[in-house]
């Protein structure tokens, strides 16, 4: 595999399939996928349920082997522990010791990592700071959290090695729509920082805030990649747009086109939403009908 | 650790037959480390290993597994508070064994759940993958796991032992004031000598003992001639030491392939002093068919005949080193007694013979061992059996064109006295304590067990008195004077090297309870010497064991050996979890407890099984359901005898749960030697570290996430 400085995350031809007991195909989960994610930009992920989005996650973090193809991490081999050191991961759900308190998960999971103790004792309030859990959180059993308190708390135990790339699956789940604008300005913040983060959602808003490429998966396979501006322009409709135009001059505007023989001239903002394209999408597969079946 | 080793040995080296279990421990662990660990060897951080470890340990405290230990000891205070038993010295001993097991108990029953249900929720709940996403290698947290659960145990052991230790202290102060007020008003001599052996003592003393080297029973003291007399049917036999050497196994190889040309026979020979028989000689010969010379085995002689002399005759049995029967009975001499041959023996002083034919099936058995022991029962009542240093012989006789050509297979040579051959064994009727044998006020009458001491483990100062503690089954009928409260026991020691005597002393044993003697030290000085016991009461049977006399060489400090006994309790635990572990990276926590407890007792039930696995079971269970069918026959017996084979092989690997000697020796009063723990230490780095390595490999190439 030829690796370039510029690539955090490569997979090629990865495929995934999963076997019944007697070794007999059961589920193709992923199908063929090649990507490659750059440093430094917030990469989305989308499909429906049972697209293979978390089962590329899953490999791509060596929590499942792959059936052929091949996943890289900087390099370095998917599921290699060493890279770990420089990995983040948000699971969709908060999947931490319920017995520990906020803090205690944080030092249980920074004594993982290669963290100086002194670095550790600083960082572990500085995180808990910046996911927003106060003083009397931190000190409560995380069996006590609300579930926007067990995300906030995820995220810093995804972030307690300063990692050079963060996997966000669903990151929004759970939070309100304050705790959703501080998790997308934190990712914009972390891209600021020049980390790579590529995330998973179903709330496809957020992605479209953030992101700088998606790519959507469906039944396994890659159906589209590629910025989210030129994914979601409308090529057959020519966009003008002017500030500040009174009532009369939109008239003489749509005059003037009416003369060059535009049939009709709607002078609004076309656009179209991220929502819209993964229906298309997804429509195309389905033939039409829109319907998409679970786990398929 | 035993080891199917058993053929394998043939082809390997000693230096590796005789470490199998850690060549092949060591092959797992290396093998495993190198081909799928080493990436993650050097990989290894204690600090991450610590980590998971103490994650691990304060999950379990904050499950509130501690809230066990409370009920556990409540327990131990009220069943030790119920306990009945008469004896102070007992009474303690069996709040040592509660205390024990309920600490065993707990920590096993915990570690087996913690350990077993930790890494399935583990990736059930799917906490694994925070863990797994982390810079940790599948092998730190294997360790760190076993690690975590051993911090448990260990602390279950501790909050355990110091409650023993106060209990027993407790229990030991308020038992010596009963002691003190008992010795104020007790007379019987033989409880004071019992209280007063406790009050010196003190009732949580702990020794070191020392075995003897050999134990054998006679009916009368050995003469040193090495020419013995044994009584007929008087509960006495003889074991004769055989190994058979490759030139033995081919000639009897020729008696069971060519039964036509070839027999295979027993020769016994012997002196035989032919007493007339008393009348009650007479009765007991009638009463086993044995038959007299010109009179007859059947009913009362008619008036005017005289009741000849009964016919000397012997039974041979074939036991292996363990005594036992290695050779059914049906297939040595047709199942029946072997005769003296009385024909043309007109000297009295001279030998008689005794032949017996071996059977195919007996020789079959006897070229598939390597030891074995012939035993002579002398039967015949009134007879007296003179047992020579070599009383048997097997004859292998060849008959070759009228001719009769004999090779003789002497008993085992013995390596102490070139040339010659072992001398034979004297042993006892077999009761439920051990080998009996018959006291009597006479001293002719009397017999005597024998305990070879060499190189005994002597104490340090032999100025003054050294112990003996004696334990022993005491029987009493027959001509017992039944006005007499106690036993007569008395104990000599005779100096090998000085061949001083101590005399008899004697001394008041109960049954099966501990009896401390003295004697002055000089007759033990150099570590060989030789113990000779008697009963001193008519009517009175001693059962006694190899393990009935032992020399007191050391005394030891309480707390040090509760101390060994709680650290190999400890080291069983982790062995627990780490079988714990191993199971619960392939299967679901409920079928790893199934399973753990399988592999745990795996070894110790197969050998509670004990001759049902012998081969041959399959015939025999054969025929006990009635198959009659030859096809049907073969596949049941083959079946079975499969079956026997598997067990006997799995059991094997299995680790061996009898090397924890938690209780043995401490509620014994008995120190435990360390050499105890280097063992169970054995066991566990054996089997552990190949079981870790094995849950890594099998965690490594495991997909965690459900």
């Amino acid at each position: 595999m030829t690796v370039i400085d510029d690539e955090a995350v490569r997979i090629e031809h990865l495929t995934k399939v999963y076997k019944d007991f007697w070794g007999r195909d059961k589920v193709r989960a992923l199908d063929d996928l090649n990507l490659t994610i750059h440093r430094g930009e917030v990469f989305g992920l989308l499909g429906p349920n049972g697209s293979g989005k978390s089962t590329a996650i899953k490999l791509l973090l060596g929590l499942i082997f792959p059936t052929s193809g091949s996943a890289s991490i900087f390099g370095q081999p998917a599921g290699n522990t060493a890279i770990n050191e420089r990995v983040g991961f948000l699971p969709e759900e908060s999947y931490l010791y319920r017995f520990l308190n906020g803090e205690e998960t944080l030092r249980f999971y920074g004594r993982l990592f290669k963290i100086p103790r002194a670095e550790l004792k600083r960082r572990v309030p500085e995180l808990l700071d910046i996911v927003g859990l106060d003083a009397k959180a931190r000190k409560r059993k995380l069996r006590e959290y609300s579930k926007g308190m067990a995300r906030r708390i995820g995220l810093a135990q995804a972030l307690i090695n300063n990692p050079d790339i963060i996997l966000l699956d669903e990151p929004t789940t759970g939070l309100d729509p304050i705790g959703t604008r501080e998790m997308k300005d934190l990712i914009l913040s972390l891209k600021a920082q020049g980390k790579t983060v590529l995330l998973c959602s179903h709330l496809l808003y957020d992605v479209q805030d953030v992101c700088d490429r998606i790519t959507i998966l469906f039944k396994g396979k890659m159906q589209t990649l590629g910025h989210v501006r030129d994914l979601l322009q409308v090529k057959d409709i020519t966009q003008i747009q002017v500030k500040g135009l009174s009532d009369t001059q939109v008239q003489e505007m749509r005059q003037f086109l009416t003369r060059l023989g535009v049939d009709n001239p709607t002078v609004t903002h076309p656009t179209t939403t991220l929502e819209d394209l993964f229906m298309r999408v997804v429509q195309e597969n389905t033939g039409g009908n829109g319907r998409i079946q679970a786990g398929a | 650790m035993l080891f199917p080793a058993s053929f394998i040995a043939i082809a390997l080296p000693p230096w590796i037959a005789n470490y199998l279990v850690w060549w092949v421990c060591a092959l797992i662990v290396v093998g495993g480390l190198l081909i799928f660990g080493w990436q993650d060897v050097p990989q290894m951080r204690w600090r991450r290993i610590w980590a998971i470890s103490s994650v691990s340990f304060a999950e379990s405290l904050r499950r509130r597994v501690l809230w066990v230990t409370p009920l556990a000891i409540l327990g131990v205070i009220a069943v030790s508070m119920f306990q009945h038993a008469g004896d102070p010295q007992e009474a303690i001993r069996q709040t040592i064994k509660y205390c024990l097991f309920a600490s065993g108990l707990l920590v096993t029953v915990t570690a087996i759940i913690l350990a077993c249900t930790n890494l399935p929720r583990e990736i059930d709940n799917r906490v694994i993958y925070t863990i797994v996403t982390k810079p940790t290698t599948r092998l730190e947290i294997v360790i760190g796991k076993v690690l975590g659960f051993a911090r448990v145990s260990g602390l279950i052991v501790l909050i355990m032992g110091a409650f023993s230790y106060a209990y027993l202290t407790w229990e030991n102060w308020q038992l010596s004031a009963q002691v003190a007020q008992r010795l104020k008003i007790e007379t019987d001599p033989t409880t004071r000598q019992t209280l007063l052996g406790y009050q010196t003592a003190g009732l949580l003393s702990t020794r070191s003992l020392d075995q003897p080297a050999d134990f054998q029973t006679y009916e009368h003291t050995p003469a040193e001639s090495g020419y013995q007399r044994i009584k007929g049917y008087f509960g006495y036999y003889v074991l004769v030491p055989f190994s058979l050497t490759p030139s033995d196994k081919s000639m009897l190889g020729s008696a069971l392939n060519d039964p036509a040309h070839w027999q295979a026979l027993v020769i016994t020979t012997m002196r035989l002093k032919r007493n007339v028989p008393t009348k009650d000689d007479v009765q007991w010969n009638q009463s086993r068919k044995i038959p007299s010379e010109g009179g007859s085995s059947i009913g009362p002689p008619l008036p005017g005949q005289d009741q000849g002399k009964p016919v000397p005759q012997i039974t041979l049995h074939v036991v292996d080193w363990d005594y036992n029967e290695l050779v059914p009975p049906a297939e040595i001499n047709g199942g029946k007694m072997a005769a003296a041959i009385l024909e043309n023996h007109t000297d009295p002083n001279a030998p008689y013979t005794i032949p017996s034919v071996l059977s195919v099936d007996a020789i079959q058995k006897l070229l598939a061992v390597d030891k074995f022991f012939i035993e002579i029962i002398p039967e015949t009542s009134s007879v007296e059996y003179e047992v020579s240093p070599m009383p048997l012989v097997l004859d292998v006789i060849q008959q070759s064109g009228g001719q009769q050509l004999e090779h003789q297979i002497k008993p085992m040579p013995d390596p102490r006295r070139p040339g010659q051959v072992m001398p034979p064994r004297f042993i006892s009727q077999i009761s439920r304590y051990g080998f009996k044998i018959a006291g009597s006020t006479k001293p002719d009458d009397r017999a005597v067990a024998v305990y070879h001491f060499t190189d005994a483990q002597v104490p340090r100062n032999l100025e003054g008195p050294v112990g003996f503690r004696f334990r022993a089954g005491i029987e009493r009928g027959g001509d017992y004077d039944a006005a007499k409260a106690w036993s007569v026991v008395s104990l000599e020691v005779v100096n090998t090297q000085t061949r001083q005597s101590c005399g008899p002393v004697e001394f008041h044993p109960e049954t099966n309870q501990e009896t401390f003697v003295a004697i002055p030290g000089k007759y033990v000085q150099g570590g060989d010497f030789t113990v000779y016991v008697r009963g001193m009461d008519d009517g009175q049977w001693l059962e006694l064991t190899r393990a009935s006399v032992q020399l007191i060489s050391a005394e030891h400090s309480f707390v040090l050996n509760l101390t060994e006994s709680l650290l190999i309790l400890w080291l069983l635990s982790v062995l627990v979890v780490i079988t714990a572990i191993f199971t619960s990276t392939f299967v679901s926590w409920p079928i790893a407890v199934v399973l753990t407890i399988v592999i745990l007792l795996g070894h110790w039930g197969v050998n509670e099984l004990g001759d049902a696995l012998n081969p041959g079971v399959g015939r025999s269970i054969a025929t006990d359901f009635g198959f009659s069918d030859s096809t049907q026959v073969k596949l049941v017996s083959g079946g079975v005898d499969a079956l026997a084979k598997l067990l006997t092989w799995v059991s094997a690997v299995l680790p061996d749960l009898s090397q924890f000697p938690v209780m043995d020796d401490i509620t014994r009063g008995v120190s435990t030697p360390p050499r105890q723990v280097l063992e169970a230490l054995n066991v566990l780095a054996c089997w552990g570290l190949s079981m870790m390595v094995i849950s890594f490999v099998i965690l490594k190439n495991k997909e965690v996430a459900p």
